[in-house]
């Protein structure tokens, strides 16, 4: 192969690798505490906190990324070739944890009915005296008491949440009530809602501790005496 | 025969648990506080008010900020967001939103 030859040859190479110039930017999304998962530009990704993203500047100028996990709040982040972390191909994101979820736990009855059936060796009026105990001793305000009817419902329990995102209301009510008496059985729920102004109310996913262990309590006793 | 009833009975199963799994998954997403859909619902139904403190002197304009938002405090408001306004890159001062306190009944 004749030098003349070469030169022609080495150009086309030149000239193919640099049509092949990487244009995207690996980068390391991270966040405290990890496992959050990122929506970028709409699209929800699959894998979680810490993970790489190939940014390409070339195709968008920003991107817009939605970060969230379980009990923190949401937050957006913009992400463009300026970003000074992007030199480090990295993006530290830090979640704020959410005092509602830290004050709330997860329960079945969480907006739900669940049943539960009495034990054998209960009659209904220790059955009902049992719930009442339960009920009061985390919680003073009864709102409806109906042996007759087996009906027992409490007063809200609410706390209100300075946020990031404002201040909100939390309130959770413990209904209770009887499904049959042969056999001898109760259903109860905790209705959980939250709210921004004090009179939009939406429901919320957990219920107050105290709440929590009053169901489980109710649940523990009736079944096993 | 048998074979043909226990196949449609099977593939009726299928189509039905089919059915409630598209229903239970296009049921929308219940509104978490913890959601930036909740903070864009709570700013449109919150009682909110938004001042503009006109100060052109940044220092002056701190001060001033930290009175109003004293005033506001001492009549059940707090700060919702604060956003400084430049024009022609000069700072001019601020738009300050206060919302109301929520009570507990």
């Amino acid at each position: 192969m004749t030098m003349n030859n070469v030169f022609p040859i080495l150009f086309i190479c030149v000239l193919l690798f640099s049509g092949c110039a990487k244009t995207t930017l690996d980068t390391e999304i991270k966040t405290t505490p990890p496992g959050a998962t990122v929506t970028i530009d709409g699209l929800k990704s699959s894998q979680v906190t810490p993970f790489k993203y190939p940014f390409d500047f070339t195709t968008s100028q920003e991107y817009k990324l939605l970060i969230a996990k379980e009990g923190f709040f949401e937050q957006e982040f913009l992400v463009n070739r300026n970003l000074p972390s992007l030199g480090k191909r990295e993006i530290s994101v830090k979640l704020t944890p959410s005092p509602l979820w830290e004050a709330t736990t997860s329960s079945p009855a969480t907006n739900t009915w669940v049943q539960i059936p009495v034990g054998a060796d209960l009659d209904a009026r220790n059955a009902w005296q049992i719930m009442i105990d339960a009920v009061i001793k985390r919680s003073s305000n009864v709102k409806e008491l109906n042996y007759e009817s087996g009906y027992l419902q409490t007063k809200y329990t609410v706390k209100k949440f300075e946020t990031q995102n404002g201040e909100f209301l939390l309130r959770c009510q413990l209904i209770a009530t009887l499904v049959s008496s042969e056999p001898l059985m109760y259903r109860i729920k905790d209705v959980a809602e939250w709210s921004g102004n004090g009179v939009q109310w939406h429901p919320y996913n957990r219920i107050f501790h105290e709440h929590a262990e009053m169901i489980t309590e109710i649940q523990d006793r009736l079944r096993s005496n | 025969m048998k074979g043909r009833i226990v196949a449609s009975f099977l593939s009726l199963f299928f189509l039905f648990s089919s059915i409630c799994l598209a229903v239970a998954s296009s049921e929308p997403a219940p509104l978490l506080p913890e959601s930036l859909a909740a903070r864009t619902e709570m700013a449109a139904s919150q009682k909110t008010l938004t001042v503009f403190m006109k100060e052109k002197d940044p220092n002056k304009a701190t001060e001033q900020l930290n009175k109003s938002n004293d005033e506001y405090a001492r009549k059940g408001w707090t700060v919702f967001n604060i956003l400084p306004y430049i024009h022609e890159e000069d700072f001019q001062g601020f738009f300050v939103t206060y919302q109301k306190n929520l009570i507990i009944e």
